[in-house]
């Protein structure tokens, strides 16, 4: 992937030749000023996550004003514990779906994980058992949140460190059976899906062909680090790799021109940096669709 | 159901069983993400505990259930909570703290809102949290030892956020005044208005003591955004 310093305006220049893909970037705090500060052009949409926002006042709620003005928005949730058995607080939903509208969104996701038990949250992505029953409850869950937000939804898939003994399922059979029985979208992250190949010894190439592309509303790019065992956890904090630029450009035919958003959590990079990497992405949507 | 398992393992402060391999990463995700939220919003109680007694604090809280918000931002509110229906002894600190996360977020959209003119209506700042203790708790630091518990005693506090700048604002305030505050709160009253109810409610005071010392303690709320001018 190409090293050399390039400035915003040449890659805003490059971008106006590009294919038709939108591509956004996650805004984050540590992010704020350095995207609010740069040309609106960089960027096509951004991504937040609204529990960050719904019901705050003050310097959050400015930014969200701010950023709603320069950029269509795309939310994607962390909260919602889809495949946990806690009741949904009916108010909580009726307030996510009032802000999703508000930003006219037109569509929100969260992730197929488990984060509450009994009342007690657990704030971080847990994963499922890959079971035939745990889809089937998952899916139930997935259409009772779309019916309360009155929004399509969509469902992304973790990066995941252990798998439970119970599973039954690939990853791809599992969310597949999410997917069609929710009758939901698919927030496709590449990253996640290289992460959870390498974890679990598999072909990434190939569980990226088994996954249910054709249902695919957006994409996530990240990066991830490797801790000295080997083990790939899902940082956001490095640059994206190779491996999962290739995905893209595997997956991109499949998916058609969905909108495709880079994650960036921590180590943040300068603007050059992450524009580098959308610009990577814009020339991977430029040779899929042009070369058609 | 299994996933369950692994949330009350990540939470459990002596976990015996492991549900699944890795287990013990996903619960120092867990616990590394609500205390990071915690020592943001708790700084003064980090410091007068202790880091040890802290995290003790902290690893009770998640052994006890940990968050029962599913909003990642509203951890800080269920954990002063958890330590006010213990009866921690620094639970009135944490509740203190806890007032300038609440004033912070508070979702009321105030960055229209002026000090009033004279003759203008006026209103409490929306975001303004009252807190009552039975010792001065802004005098708790970790550099004396904290001051004595009086139940006589009532000590209260104003936290409020300004407008466009988001300061954080505190005050102490007497009973008198804070009632008097009370009297705004349920009337729409200019400032002249204000003062002849307060002094109407208060025929045992001193007319013109009152009367001064409502004027300074107003005008200075007014300067520092406690009070706005109602819309």
């Amino acid at each position: 992937m190409g090293s050399q310093s390039l400035c915003p305006l040449i890659y805003m220049a490059e971008q106006s030749t590009l294919s038709s893909l939108q591509v956004g970037v996650g805004f984050r705090r540590g992010l704020a000023e350095l995207l609010l500060d740069a040309p609106v052009e960089c960027f096509d949409f951004v991504e937040l996550a609204p529990e960050n926002y719904l019901g705050f006042g003050g310097q959050k709620h400015r930014l969200l004003e701010r950023v709603a003005d320069r950029w269509p928005v795309l939310t994607h949730g962390l909260a919602l514990s889809l495949g946990g058995n806690d009741p949904f607080p009916h108010d909580y939903l009726e307030e996510l779906g009032q802000f999703l509208h508000d930003l006219e969104t037109p569509h929100h996701s969260d992730h197929l994980c488990i984060s509450s038990a009994n009342g007690s949250h657990s704030h971080e992505l847990l994963p499922l058992p890959l079971t035939r029953d745990t889809a089937h409850h998952t899916a139930r869950r997935i259409r009772e949140v779309s019916s309360a937000i009155q929004k399509p939804f969509a469902v992304e898939h973790i990066s995941a460190y252990a798998r439970w003994p119970e599973d039954e399922l690939s990853e791809p059979e599992f969310i597949r059976q999410v997917v069609e029985e929710s009758d939901c979208g698919l927030l496709l992250d590449l990253n996640n899906l290289y992460v959870n190949a390498c974890n679990f010894g598999l072909d990434a190439s190939e569980m990226l062909e088994q996954m249910p592309l054709e249902a695919t509303v957006q994409i996530h790019m990240a990066g991830h680090t490797v801790r000295h065992d080997g083990l790939r956890i899902d940082t956001h904090s490095e640059d994206i790799t190779d491996e999962v630029y290739s995905l893209l450009k595997q997956a991109l035919p499949r998916t058609g021109p969905v909108p495709v958003l880079l994650e960036r959590d921590d180590n943040f990079p300068a603007l050059e940096e992450l524009l580098r990497e959308t610009h990577e992405i814009r020339q991977i949507g430029n040779e899929v669709f042009h070369a058609r | 159901m299994p996933g369950e398992a692994l949330v009350r393992y990540a939470l459990a402060a002596n976990p015996i069983e492991s549900p699944l391999p890795r287990a013990d990463l996903y619960r120092k995700f867990t616990r590394q993400i609500q205390k990071d939220i915690l020592e943001i919003a708790f700084p003064r109680t980090k410091k007068v505990l202790g880091d040890q007694a802290f995290t003790q604090l902290f690893e009770n809280f998640l052994e006890q259930g940990g968050p029962s918000t599913l909003q990642y931002p509203s951890v800080p509110d269920d954990f002063a909570n958890w330590a006010s229906n213990l009866s921690h002894p620094y639970a009135d600190l944490m509740d203190f703290e806890r007032s300038s996360v609440r004033a912070d977020r508070h979702p009321a959209q105030i960055d229209e809102l002026t000090a009033p003119k004279n003759d203008q209506k006026m209103m409490l700042n929306p975001t303004l949290q009252v807190s009552s203790y039975n010792r001065p708790v802004h005098q708790i630091t970790e550099d004396q030892a904290p001051p004595a518990t009086d139940e006589k005693k009532q000590y209260i506090y104003l936290v409020w956020r300004r407008p466009l700048t988001d300061e954080i604002s505190r005050q102490r305030l007497g009973g008198t005044l804070a009632r008097s505050l009370g009297l705004l709160a349920a009337h729409s009253l200019n400032r002249s208005e204000w003062i002849q109810l307060v002094l109407d409610s208060n025929p045992d005071y001193d007319p013109h003591k009152l009367k001064a010392a409502l004027l300074e303690s107003s005008q200075d709320l007014i300067e520092r955004a406690a009070i706005l001018s109602a819309p």
